[in-house]
């Protein structure tokens, strides 16, 4: 019998399949034999695997307690002072209500003083500037408008006409026209007040989009000014667009008297930059910068923790130990360490949430009673301790 | 215009043009599943060698379809577009033949190494189908 051309090619190919799948299935027996192998030797070694599993566990719980007691601060030269941190707290939530006005009210100018948070207690001081965004932003609002409707008291002797009257009102009482607006609104960061006794520099906490995605951008960069000091990429970027005005205003303010810087949230990671930033760019206030950090979370590595603090000595943390914020970003974040600067001042306050633990309110609240404290507190369970 | 009836048998394909059909289709084939079967080269390190001998393949079944139809010209410029669209469909087709493949390959262990097969036998048929179309819109 003579094969065609076509024949033997498929009897090439079918050949060509049966020995691929012979190959297949003979790799694939090699494989299971050996995955059998690692199997019975891995049963073998199941304990020491285990036993180093847990152990590593362990020692990147211990090494986050190691990191954050090994580091050594320079403590603050000059006491907590209960009433500056009255005021400064307050500040804080005028610097949100500042930014919120701005974005509402295409007509204001940035005063605190119009804003509800203002108290008398501020009255011995003067605004000398609005910290603001580079540019400024497009917002688009929706608002909703009433529709003017004609009053149906007149009612005729035509029942459409009156009944259409009734749809009419029926539907101007109901539906609300939204109408949106785009307006170009200012975005202010804080303000700076100036006194006879104190100059204070204010920061806001988040706010935008765009911050809150600064705020989850963990990534460590390089502190310019230092080598080996590392902070946060997020905070950084924020930081760069407000760092020319805020020295040149800094440049202006008295030198001779306590310079406050401070913030809330994000504001107290922008302050503290702030305050290292002025006091190598502004050497004449170095001595006299104190910065006041609320919930502030964490903004660089330990070395840069260090330099801040020999820098920046008289710095305060002041925490509510129920806030999640303050505990982010963690300790070690990938390849990256975190560490907190200024001596800790903490209170207690749980409402079983994130957003009212965290709150300016919570904050102030604590504050003005003067609860938060720099003592070890005794819990009554200390976990690993 | 007419609008005379139409004899059904006017519009019988005509018996040649069926033969070429055939003849063109079996051409085709057979090239297509001997770049399979060369896609199943077993040899490790010899995957340039097959392509280059898929490619001579390929060549030699071009001109084969060429001289089928006596190299015809005087395509229009559908056909020209046809063509060029057609050759990188072909490479597009077989691209694809070959991540599917591939990927049943994962699912099914049996069926792994049939991809440069499944590849190289797409990329011929494909081929020889767009080269017959582009001879056969010649005059």
């Amino acid at each position: 019998m003579k094969l065609g051309r076509r024949q033997i090619l498929l009897a090439g190919l079918g050949s060509g399949v049966a020995a691929t799948i012979f190959r297949n299935y003979q790799r694939l027996q090699t494989q299971s034999r050996l995955e059998a192998l690692a199997r019975q030797q891995s049963q073998l070694k199941v304990q020491d695997i285990l036993k180093e599993t847990l152990a590593a566990d362990a020692k990147k719980i211990n090494q986050t307690i190691a990191i954050q007691a090994s580091l050594k601060l320079t403590p603050p030269q000059i006491p907590y002072d209960r009433s500056i941190s009255k005021l400064l707290i307050q500040c804080s939530k005028l610097g949100t209500q500042q930014y919120l006005s701005g974005k509402v009210d295409p007509s204001f100018n940035g005063l605190i003083k119009s804003l509800p948070a203002y108290t008398s207690d501020l009255d011995g001081y003067t605004q000398i500037a609005s910290l603001k965004g580079l540019e400024d932003v497009q917002s688009s609002e929706t608002i909703e408008v009433d529709v003017p409707t004609h009053s149906a008291n007149n009612t005729t002797q035509d029942p459409v006409e009156n009944n259409l009257d009734t749809a009419q009102e029926a539907i101007g009482h109901t539906v609300k026209q939204a109408v949106k607006l785009k307006q170009i609104i200012p975005v202010y960061f804080g303000f700076v007040l100036i006194s006879k006794t104190a100059n204070i520099i204010v920061f806001r906490g988040t706010q935008r989009t765009t911050e809150w995605l600064g705020n989850i951008f963990l990534f460590q960069k390089n502190y310019e000014d230092f080598a080996d000091s590392k902070i946060h990429s997020g905070f950084a970027n924020l930081y760069k667009d407000l760092a020319p005005q805020t020295r040149e205003i800094a440049r202006q303010l008295n030198p001779s008297i306590p310079c406050y810087i401070s913030g809330h949230s994000l504001g107290a990671a922008l302050a503290t930059l702030a305050a290292i930033d002025l006091a190598v760019s502004v050497p004449k206030l170095q001595k006299q910068i104190r910065l006041y950090a609320y919930a502030g979370p964490r903004v660089g590595n330990p070395s840069f923790a260090r330099v801040h603090s020999q820098l920046v000595p008289n710095s305060y943390r002041i925490v509510n130990l129920a806030d999640s914020i303050p505990l982010s970003p963690p300790t070690i974040f990938r390849n990256d360490i975190y560490s907190h600067v200024g001596q800790e001042w903490s209170f207690l306050a749980q409402y079983g949430d994130v957003l009212p633990n965290h709150a300016v309110d919570t904050y102030r609240a604590a504050v003005n009673k003067e609860v938060e404290t720099h003592q070890a507190r005794a819990y009554p369970s200390s976990g690993l301790a | 215009m007419s609008t005379k009836p139409q004899n059904s048998e006017e519009f019988a394909t005509p018996l040649f043009l069926i033969q070429r059909h055939r003849q063109m289709r079996n051409l085709i084939l057979d090239y297509a599943i001997a770049a399979a079967l060369l896609g199943l080269n077993p040899i490790r390190g010899t995957l340039t060698l097959t392509l280059l001998v898929a490619g001579l393949l390929i060549w030699k079944m071009i001109c084969d379809i060429g001289s089928s139809w006596g190299y015809a010209k005087g395509q229009d410029a559908l056909a020209i577009a046809g063509k060029l669209f057609g050759i990188v469909g072909a490479f597009a087709l077989a691209f694809m033949a070959w991540v599917t493949v591939f990927c049943l390959g994962l699912l099914a262990p049996l069926l792994s190494g049939f991809g440069i097969c499944a590849a190289l036998f797409t990329l011929t048929w494909t081929l020889g189908q767009v080269i017959n179309q582009f001879y056969a819109s010649g005059r």
